[in-house]
């Protein structure tokens, strides 16, 4: 795996990318994390020690709920879904990543 | 959120299943990125191990999993508990010690607090009773101040608005009731003025209750209201009863009311009469030193106690001044119902209880937590092992406090079961009179006070040897050695500091307990003047209607007295006012004038309680006539007007001179010149600890008061002749009630009955307390000697004899011993002054008491060193020498 240019996640960030990611649909914990550095053209990437406890929290928490499943190659698999309240937050989440992230941009660019 | 819940349950209640599946899910990447490196072109097990490079920690990722499931708080502590729970099976003899020594400090604190919180901080039941006060009288020269008030004093603070109301209560009378269940009986009465009700805030259960035409219509009273204990007791709670009769002293009134329960002060009146006083008072009534009255006012809402205390003063003082004679040191202030009910002797011995017990709990912690240090000094290895491996000092102190949370709430537990039993057996013993005594229940308020001195007590004792053990270092433990190393010189101050002080403390409190004792043996020695022993006495009462003069109530007496005489079994029958002991009966004082001496009296030393007797009566009880005679048929009513005066009156009368023959008469009551005819003995009059008090006795035939009491001398034991004596008295008059009929034995016992119920708890309580400390002792030196076992093994292989070792254990013991009792009983002298009020004969700081406990607790504590020290003889020094 390559490792320059990986940028390490903060753990609500990584939290809001796995509500997105389980947003179209479910998956199970390593096709998360290819997900995660696919679509994020490589640039994120994520440990199982960070990536696991952040499952297992969302889940605590009621966000995502899991179920035991058959993966590609027919193996044993524990598989990841947004429940409402997941859907919810996400929305929350994400507008206030926007609010956040459009602040910093205002300030990099005119400060 | 619930989802989240049902996960976060699920991970308590299912946590193998839930590891297995954590497991499954960890090991299915793995096994993917695996994979991934064989298919770039690794080996099998270089891409094994790259992978588990990459994975970053497996186990770590599985701890950040379970960390996630935000249980582990509670499984946490569940585990420790459950590990504490292992320990304390292991070891059964120090949890046995443990438990006991925690069960009987906390249970004891429950009980007493029991008692504490019905008595002392439950409200009163009745409406807003924090704003019930009475009003009383206080004179400094009397040495009084909480007496009766005057109907002038009700009138006056009515007419200036002092409280939003108050009321007069008389609470002398009594009356023969007829009808109802049962034979007649003596009920109470509280007569009382307008307002009564609005002050208790009390409205009747069934009826009325006294409107404005009861209190101010002529003539008798037009009903009555019974009480809610009558009502049950002897009209079945009949709900018809409003209108009907009933039947006082022969006589038929109509019940308008029935009062609900426990909404009156005061309690234990069976009937409520009007006070009729109609527009002209008499004026008897109004006089100012007629204080025969009881008071009860509601404060205005608003208004302080001090507030209520001004006003009542200045209107005292004012009285003062326009009505000297009868006003001269009088004040007035107002006590709180609640103070008023319970008194300042049950409240002092109360909190002196509450201290002690007090003190037995921080003893059973103070060895409890010495039991702790010897067993997590034992455990030292563990703790080092444990924080080797990471775990947080907090962690640790977290497992060691939730051990002992286990000890002490299993401890409390049996505290409360025992606590259930105790407050059972003392509410038997205490004397039958303390107020409010049956409200004292262990109920929720009592739990949660059980429940907070466990945690209390949880803290005081798991944060010393978890601090304690939480330091250590971890270098010295670890080795191989088991010499414990934290038998350092601070953790054996520690302990030696902490055995000291069990033993001052439980110094101090067996040296209380022994000042009670003596005070009570005295008290014992006291010679009540008369003989007890085979004494009946009971009350009756000869009703106007049956005995309308004073002829007929004479003549009454005498034929009972007559009829008595002659039963079988009855040595001697007389009557009286009033009983001896504070026996019963009516007490009055009178103030007294020899003939010739000016008004007013210049002093107050010729006060007497006023008796009336039948002829007999001193040979009756035992009495010794000193000088003159007895009261016999020449004393009519129409001959010359005689009385006979105790020593203490003539002593303080005619000091010096030969009293029979001098005249004297009762200032204003009464005010007859009267003849003295004898001198009678001393006896204890309102208790078998009063004082020695002046007493004056009339004939009955010349002063034939209706209420009297009846003494019987019996040949043999009492208990036979009761019902014979009863029979007897309904044989004269089928309408008599007999009421209080009890032995002299009875009512002897009875006016000690606090002070026994007080020094039987110290007792109890300085010894448990003693017993602890010794245990302190003993435990404290038995692990010394272990402790010491190789140091003692090579003074005997040096040739050192049984008795230097002995000497050696022992003079440790008692070097602890001795401070703890120098300090002991430097504290007891500083302390006991505080429970002087309840001593009897005995100083405070009594050096015999002093001397004597700390001599028996030496004592005692030196047989508890001798069995550790006997051990340390018994040790084999080649076992010694080898133990590593």
């Amino acid at each position: 795996m390559k490792k320059q240019n990986k940028i390490d996640l903060l753990q609500g960030t990584l939290e809001l990318l796995l509500l997105r990611l389980l947003q179209t649909g479910s998956l199970n914990g390593w096709d998360l994390m290819q997900r995660l550095q696919l679509v994020s053209k490589q640039v994120l990437s994520v440990t199982p020690g960070s990536l696991y406890p952040a499952l297992h929290r969302l889940e605590a928490r009621g966000l995502i709920a899991s179920d035991w499943g058959s993966s590609d190659n027919n193996r044993r698999a524990k598989f990841y879904r947004l429940t409402a309240a997941g859907r919810r937050q996400l929305e929350a989440e994400r507008k206030a990543w926007e609010r956040f992230s459009g602040a910093i941009d205002l300030i990099l660019r005119d400060a | 959120m619930f989802k989240g819940f049902m996960v976060r349950l699920r991970a308590l209640l299912r946590k193998k299943q839930m590891d297995r599946e954590l497991d499954e899910e960890m090991r299915f990447h793995l096994e993917h990125m695996v994979e991934q490196n064989i298919a770039q072109g690794m080996t099998p097990e270089h891409a094994r191990s790259a992978a588990l490079r990459d994975f970053g920690g497996f186990q770590q990722a599985k701890e950040g999993c379970r960390d996630a499931r935000g249980v582990r708080l509670i499984e946490q502590t569940w585990q420790d508990l459950r590990y504490g729970g292992r320990m304390l099976l292991k070891k059964p003899g120090f949890t046995l010690i443990a438990l006991i020594t925690l069960g009987l400090g906390i249970g004891a604190n429950t009980a007493i607090f029991s008692f504490v919180n019905a008595i002392l901080l439950r409200p009163l039941p009745y409406k807003d009773a924090e704003r019930l006060v009475v009003p009383v009288s206080v004179n400094a020269s009397r040495n009084t101040d909480d007496s009766s008030i005057s109907y002038a004093d009700y009138l006056d603070w009515k007419n200036e608005g002092v409280f939003e109301h108050v009321a007069a209560i008389s609470l002398l009378s009594t009356a023969d009731l007829t009808s109802g269940d049962g034979e007649p009986e003596r009920v109470r009465l509280a007569v009382v003025s307008e307002e009564y009700f609005s002050v208790m805030g009390a409205e009747a259960l069934l009826g009325r209750t006294f409107q404005y035409d009861d209190y101010n219509s002529p003539g008798p009273p037009r009903g009555l209201i019974i009480t809610y204990g009558l009502w049950q007791r002897r009209y079945g709670g009949d709900t018809g009863i409003i209108g009907q009769n009933i039947y006082l002293n022969g006589r038929p009134y109509p019940v308008v009311g029935v009062m609900p329960k426990d909404s009156l002060w005061p309690e234990g009146r069976d009937i409520l009469v009007p006070l009729a006083v109609g527009a002209k008072p008499g004026p008897d009534l109004l006089r100012r030193d007629n204080l025969i009255f009881s008071g009860v006012a509601r404060l205005k809402p608003g208004a302080t106690q001090d507030e209520a205390n001004a006003a009542l003063a200045s209107i005292a003082a004012r009285l003062e001044q326009d009505y000297p004679e009868s006003r001269k040191g009088w004040s007035n202030r107002v006590v709180s119902l609640h103070d008023y009910v319970v008194g300042k002797q049950l409240r002092t011995s109360l909190l002196i209880l509450l201290v002690t017990v007090g003190c037995v709990l921080l003893i059973a912690c103070v060895n409890v937590v010495n039991l702790l240090l010897v067993r997590t000094a034992a455990r030292e290895r563990e703790m080092a092992v444990r924080l080797a491996l990471g775990a947080g000092r907090a962690r640790l102190i977290r497992q060691l406090l939730t051990e002992n949370l286990l000890l002490t709430s299993v401890g409390g537990g049996i505290g409360f079961l025992l606590a259930i039993w105790g407050v059972d057996l003392l509410k038997a013993v205490a004397p039958g009179d303390t107020p409010r005594l049956a409200q004292v229940h262990v109920d929720v308020s009592v739990l949660v006070f059980t429940v907070s001195i466990s945690l209390l007590t949880a803290l005081i004792c798991g944060l010393i040897p978890a601090l304690q053990s939480s330091r250590t270092n971890l270098q010295q433990a670890l080795k191989e050695t088991s010499r414990s190393a934290t038998d350092g010189a601070r953790s054996r101050i520690v302990r030696d500091v902490l055995v000291v002080s069990e033993v001052a403390l439980s110094l101090v409190l067996l040296i209380a307990a022994g000042l009670m004792i003596r005070s009570f043996m005295r008290v014992q020695q006291i010679d009540p003047g008369f003989k007890v022993d085979r004494l009946v006495t009971m009350e009756v009462y000869s009703p106007g209607l049956r005995y309308p003069d004073e002829a007929r109530v004479i003549a009454f007496y005498k034929s009972l007295i007559d009829s008595l005489r002659g039963a079988p079994g009855v040595e001697s029958v007389a009557i009286s006012s009033a009983l001896p002991l504070g026996g019963g009966g009516f007490y009055l004082g009178r103030v007294f004038l020899i003939e010739g001496q000016p008004e007013p009296p210049a002093s107050t030393d010729y006060e007497a309680q006023w008796n009336v007797v039948s002829p007999g009566y001193f040979t009756t009880t035992g009495m010794r006539l000193i000088e003159g005679r007895d009261f016999d048929e020449r004393d009519r009513a129409d001959g010359n007007k005689v009385i006979i005066i105790n020593e203490t009156l003539a002593r303080r009368m005619f000091p010096g001179e030969d009293p029979l023959g001098k005249r004297i008469r009762s200032w204003r009551d009464e005010n007859q010149l009267r003849e003295v005819v004898g001198v009678v003995e001393d006896v204890r009059y309102f208790g078998r600890d009063d004082d020695l008090r002046g007493l004056v006795y009339v004939p009955h035939t010349q002063n034939a008061w209706r209420s009297m009491a009846l003494t019987v001398r019996t040949h043999g034991d009492p208990a036979n002749v009761m019902s014979m004596i009863r029979t007897q008295i309904a044989a004269v008059d089928e309408e008599l009630a007999v009421a209080n009929l009890e032995t002299m034995t009875t009512i002897l016992n009875r006016s000690v009955a606090q002070r026994r119920a007080s020094m039987l708890l110290l007792v109890v309580f300085g010894i448990i307390a003693a017993v602890l400390a010794v245990i302190g002792i003993y435990g404290v030196l038995s692990y010394t000697v272990a402790q010491r076992a190789q140091e003692i093994g090579v003074r005997i292989a040096l040739g050192a004899q049984s008795g230097d070792v002995l000497r050696l254990v022992i003079r440790q013991g008692m070097k602890l011993t001795l401070a703890g009792i120098g300090i002991g009983l430097g504290t007891a002298f500083a302390v006991t002054r505080l429970m002087a009020s309840l001593l009897y004969g005995v100083s405070a700081t009594d050096p015999v008491t002093f001397a004597g406990i700390a001599l028996l607790l030496a004592m005692v504590a030196l047989v508890a060193c001798y069995i550790p020290a006997h051990r340390a003889t018994k040790v084999d020094p080649l076992i010694a020498l080898r133990y590593e």
